[in-house]
Parts: C-alpha cells; structure tokens; sequence
C-alpha cells in the first residue's frame, strides 16, 4: 500500500494528523487544478475546502490507487460544475472494466514521476495542440465547442487533441524511462 | 474494419476520455469499446495524458487557506453518523459500477426525472432532478445569483434522515445544473438553501426548492 493510501485509512479513522498531512501533500494540486479551471482565486479556495471536506466525511469515496490521480480529478469536476453551472458538463467518464486496470497503471507511472519532469513532458506539445486540450478538459468544452471557439474545422480540431494526448503520452513514458 | 474507419473509432476513443464528445458520439463509442482492444487502449492513454496535465496544474495555495481546509476534522460531528453515510455512498458507488458494467442499456433507457418546487414563488421559476449516469442532476431556472459571500448548497435528505451536504454552486444567467453523486431512492428529497461561500454541513437556512423522489 502507498503512503498516500495508508494516510487515507487514517483519515477514514478519523486520524486529523494524517488529514493534515494528506493536505500538505495535496493541496497545491488541488488548488492549482480548481486555478487553471476557473481562474478564480477565491473561487478555487472554495472548490479546496470543498473537496477536502468531502474527503474528510466520505473517505469511502477514494476506492484505492493513485491517490494523486483521484484527487486531481475530483477538483476537476468540482471546479467544472461550478464553471459550468449556466449547462451541464461532459462528464468524464468512469473507465469501461477493461480498461480500468490500464489506467490505474497509467496513474502510478503518473504518481512515481516529479511535477518538473511532467512539466517538461508538457512543454514539448506545440501550442495549438496543448490549448485544443486544455479548451476540452480543463474548460470542460466538448470538441465541436472547441472548434467553434477557435474557428478550426471538427476534423482538424479531433486529430490536433488526439495527436496532442499521443505525443504526451509518448514524452511522458521518455522521460520515466530515462 | 478500413483504415480511415479505424482511426475515426480512436479518435472518438481518445475524446471519450476527455469527456469531450457530443451526445450522439459518446453512445457510439461507449458501445464499441467492449469489442476493441485499440479503442482500449487509447482511452487509457488519452486518460493518462488528461491526468498528467491535472498533476502540472499543481500550484502553492495561499497559507491562510490550510487552516480553512482542515477545519472541518476539528469541528464536532452534527450530522448524521458514519455508518450511515458509508452506506449512502455504498448504494451510489453500486450505482456508478451499474452504469460502468450496463452502460449500453442504461444511456439507452428513458431518464427518471422529479419535478421540484420553489418557495417562496420567486425563489425559482422551474425545477426538477434527472436520474442520469448513476447519480442525480438538479436543474433549475428563474435563480438570482447567490447574494455576495453566500452561496447555494444542495443537500440529500433520505426518508426519516438528516440532511447530507451536497456540492455547492451559483446560478448564472437564471440558471443553475449541478451533479449529486447520489443514486435515487424513494421518498429520498433533493433540497436547495442559501449557505456562506465554501458551504455548511447542515442547512442554516430553510431550504427554497425541494424535490421528492418516488
């Protein structure tokens, strides 16, 4: 089991230590993710104290794995349900059984990696790709939105975000094998 | 299965990840998935990908904000036990794996919606709550945006219990959507109430909208 997991037992336990400590740990994610989402300071403090409540009354709700991972998208649905309270959001979907175990995999590759090294992973995308993904996952747009936001064709704006995820990707398993 | 015809399906795999396809596309490929192992495999690369940009998004909170977080683990419990509520939380984790294993037949199937009323009159125009993706979505329109430092809160009141805190949100533009992670269950009431910025944990004021469930 990882820290962060045992740290969640405790927490179920009604440990406010190790509550604190898992705050510590992610809060600045938890707040830089409700940031880049709504580019609101007091907004994203709302949307931190708004999770860490959550996870402090319903611990259950963390079903194991990356803690990082979970957490990161929770503040992410949490901010996106705020940023788009005038029509409902694209849900991120739950992954199919298949493929759960895939991207558990993927989010420990994600957690063993420093925040530094997924920086530079991020900074080999061109522009255009990088902001076709930020307009769709972290703005919460569906991709015919994004291409109509950016006056780009459907086509081209499906391919760009789908080569983007790619080439990430890609960067990202060069540098957790180098 | 022809090139151009297989790279449309990974596309559509890879936006289905994002959460950013439109409806008709997000069925289409939610019931291809189980019969393709490339489709596989590029949401969960595309998963990967989003993730990875969430955990660059880390960024230093103000200091003042650590005490606010944390309070919440120092308060004394006036709410209704644990026990309880892990097992609200069973029942709607029951509900999501329903949607993940009977995705197919559940997007298919008509939607449960409740309608809900507003009081006093001017509160709300319209409300109702959907059953929709194992949870519930609340809508409602003719809502003033929440009067400054306040905001509103939905709340889960089961039959014979107490209030469960909800997320908070706003209205704009006289309209507010908001998702409960809560599968519906009869005589089970979805509540709206006027709560100060960051939310309670019981209701402070009387609530304004109440739907019941059936």
């Amino acid at each position: 089991m990882t820290d962060d997991a045992s740290l969640m037992q405790r927490v179920a336990a009604r440990d406010a230590v190790a509550f604190a400590q898992l705050y510590d740990r992610f809060g600045g994610l938890v707040y830089g993710v409700a940031r880049r989402v709504l580019d609101d300071a007091a907004q994203a403090e709302d949307i931190v104290q708004s999770v860490f409540t959550q996870v402090w009354e319903r611990p259950a709700m963390f079903a194991g794995g990356s803690f990082g991972a979970w957490v990161a998208r929770v503040a992410r649905n949490a901010a996106l349900d705020v940023r788009k309270s005038a029509y409902v959001r694209t849900r991120e979907p739950e992954p199919p059984p298949d493929v759960a175990a895939a991207v558990a995999a993927e989010d420990e590759a994600l957690a063993s990696l420093r925040r530094a090294e997924i920086a530079r992973a991020l900074s080999t995308l061109p522009p255009e790709q990088r902001e076709a993904i930020e307009q769709a996952y972290l703005l919460g747009h569906t991709y015919d939105q994004v291409a109509a936001r950016t006056g780009t064709p459907l086509g081209t704006i499906k391919s760009r975000i789908r080569a983007g995820l790619r080439r990430l990707h890609d960067a990202l398993h060069g540098t957790a094998t180098a | 299965m022809n090139q151009m015809h297989d790279d449309r399906l990974l596309e559509l795999a890879a936006l289905y990840a994002l959460g950013a396809l439109p409806d008709g596309e997000r069925v289409e490929i939610a019931a291809h998935l189980p019969t393709c192992a490339a489709c596989r495999s590029e949401f969960a690369m595309a998963r990967g990908s989003a993730t990875a940009l969430l955990l660059a998004a880390d960024a230093p909170p103000p200091a003042s904000l650590r005490a606010r977080a944390l309070a919440v683990a120092s308060r004394p419990s006036n709410v209704a036990p644990l026990r309880r509520r892990a097992v609200t939380w069973l029942a709607a984790a029951a509900a999501v794996i329903a949607l993940v294993v009977f995705g197919r037949q559940l997007i298919q199937r008509p939607e449960r919606a409740w309608s809900g009323a507003c009081s006093p009159a001017g509160a709300c125009s319209a409300a109702r709550v959907v059953a929709v993706d194992g949870g519930l979505r609340l809508d409602a329109d003719g809502m003033a945006p929440a009067p400054s430092g306040k905001v509103y809160q939905a709340w889960i009141i089961p039959k014979g219990g107490k209030p469960i805190p909800e997320p908070v949100f706003d209205a704009s533009g006289g309209h507010a959507t908001v998702a409960i992670p809560v599968g519906a269950q009869p005589g089970m009431l979805v509540a709206v109430t006027i709560e100060p910025r960051g939310g309670s944990r019981a209701p402070t004021t009387k609530p304004f909208l109440v739907a019941k469930l059936d």
